[in-house]
Formats: structure tokens, sequence, C-alpha cells
């Protein structure tokens, strides 16, 4: 004969709660209790001061940050616009350079080379800006 | 809307004593919740030692999240979920499975003496066979009495997945144990 243990549906079957509860009580010994009282708050103690405290929030670890990312965020983007500029003026300074080249080699005759005598860049650059304002 | 939940006087001054940072606050805490989280643990793990292993964890826990804590809440059922996941993880950590593999059919005379230790070995060997939180159900509720509502708040899940999770977990067992004859 087959002995089901029925545990579903109505009650569970009484034995098996029995040994169920034999097996998953918990100590009844008071002295057990305060052994595991005084062995968490050890535990708390030792680890407690190794390991900081979980901030109350995430975001309150990034606020301490935030005065100084600010002011990185600034300087980097200062240096980033100094490096844009430069490079904006190099650029300029070459395509300035590459159409005096142009110009001087087109040059008409009879027109006055203003620039040949100079060996200054800025003042070249000037001439070759007044020869094309005044054509 | 759910009712306010009534927060025993004693319990908020233990919180609040332990929030400022003196101990005593939480010593207090541990005195007043740690069988409830033992038992959350048992029913989770499979040895005695591993649920005070996640009892422990689990109040450590909950000290280093104590600036979390919501003082609108239970500190009871706050603790027993960290408590419920401390175990979880311990449960999970322990891969391999100390318990015998169940024979195809055993012969247990009815009635007999040895049929409750046979019984008794048996139902160690299918409790490890269940899933951590069907084991954790059906523990908390058959042997701790709590109802689907209080398992559903330890364990973070529904109420009425707590109740189904019994119901699965009880059919699992009975085939696990459905080869005892007599």
């Amino acid at each position: 004969m087959d002995r089901k243990i029925h545990l579903e549906p109505g009650p569970a079957d009484a034995r098996v709660t029995q040994h169920l509860r034999d097996l998953y009580s918990a100590p009844a010994d008071p002295a057990y209790w305060d052994g595991l009282e005084t062995s968490i708050m050890s535990r708390i103690a030792h680890y407690g001061e190794a390991l900081p405290r979980v901030p109350a929030s995430w975001w309150s670890v990034l606020e301490r940050w935030t005065m100084p990312g600010l002011a990185a965020a600034g300087l980097l983007f200062a240096l980033a616009g100094l490096a844009w500029s430069r490079d904006q003026a190099a650029e300029l300074g070459t395509t300035y350079d590459a159409f005096a080249d142009a110009v001087d080699s087109e040059m008409l005759p009879g027109a006055v080379n203003v620039v040949t005598s100079s060996r200054d860049g800025t003042a070249r650059r000037e001439a070759v800006f007044r020869y094309v304002l005044s054509h | 809307m759910a009712a306010p939940i009534r927060i025993p006087d004693e319990e908020k001054e233990l919180v609040s004593l332990a929030q400022s940072g003196d101990e005593r606050g939480f010593a207090g805490l541990v005195r007043l919740h740690q069988r409830r989280a033992y038992a959350v643990a048992r029913s989770i793990v499979m040895t005695h030692e591993d649920a005070e292993d996640a009892v422990q964890d689990g109040f450590l826990r909950a000290h280093q999240a104590l600036d979390r804590f919501d003082t609108a809440q239970a500190f009871g059922a706050w603790l027993n979920r960290i408590v419920a996941n401390a175990a979880l993880d311990l449960a999970r950590r322990r891969k391999v499975r100390t318990t015998q593999e169940l024979p195809e059919s055993l012969s247990v005379p009815f009635r007999d003496p040895a049929e409750d230790a046979e019984l008794r070995q048996r139902l160690v060997a299918a409790l490890g066979e269940l899933p951590e939180r069907a084991r954790a159900v059906i523990v908390l509720h058959d042997v701790e009495g709590y109802t689907h509502m209080e398992i559903g708040e330890m364990l973070d899940i529904p109420g009425g997945t707590a109740r189904s999770d019994l119901h699965h977990a009880r059919q699992r067992l009975r085939g696990l144990l459905s080869n005892l004859r007599g």
C-alpha cells in the first residue's frame, strides 16, 4: 500500500510538520541568544572600523565633489577653448600664407610688390590685404 | 491605501539611538529582533551554522545601511528583508549540496519506530532539493506560522506570490517524498 504524505490541500501532514519543527527550531537556551548578540555586536565593532557606514544616499558621495568637479570642468573648458582658438589662428595664418603665395606668384606686371622687401609675415599679410582691397 | 504601520515606542527609541551612533541602541535592536531574524535565515539555509552566519551578516549590513533606514517603516520588516537576502546569498554560495541522492524507492514498514528517523532523513534530503525561496516559504509558513503577507514582506515578494510559492513547494515536497511506501 502506498502511503503518501499529504501536504496539500488542507493542513500539512502532522508528522512532516513536526519533523520540520524539530529541524528548524531555534535554540531555546537564553544563553545562546546572549552569545549571538555579543557575536553580532563584536562583528559590527570589528567591521565597523574597517568599513565606513553606507552614506544616506549614493549621491551624497558625489555631493562632496561637486565644487572641485565644477572647477575642473571650467578649467578644462577654458583650456579647450584656448587650444581651439590657437588652432583656428594657426589655420587662418596658413590660409593667409597660401593665399599670399598665390597672389605673389600671380602678381600682374607693373604692380608694386610691397611685400618682397619685408621679412615680417604680419607686414606681408597686411600688404596682401591692402593689395586685395585695392583691386 | 495601506494603513499606517504602528511602530512600538521602544523600537523607535532604539532606532533613533542607533542612528545617532549609540551602539547601545543597535544592541537593543539586535536583542529585540534576533530570534525572528534567525527564523528567517534558518528557513532559507540548510544548517544552523549558516543561519547564524546569515543573521550576523544581515545585522552587519543593516548597521552599515542604518542611515538609509526610513523611520516610518517597521525596523523588523526592513531587517528581515536584509537577513533574507544575506541568507539567499549564502545559500547560493553553497553550490555543492551535501544532501544524499534519493534512492528510487524505499521500503518503510508502516509505524515502524525507525520510520521517523527515515522520514526525517528523507525530509532533509527533499528540503535540500527545493529552491531556496520555496524552502523559506514552506518553513516560515508551516513551522514558524507566518502569514502569506508576512512572508511576502520578509522575502520582498507579494503575498499572493508567497501563497502560490507555498502551494508549489508543498507539491514539490510531496513529490519528493511520494516514494515512501508502507
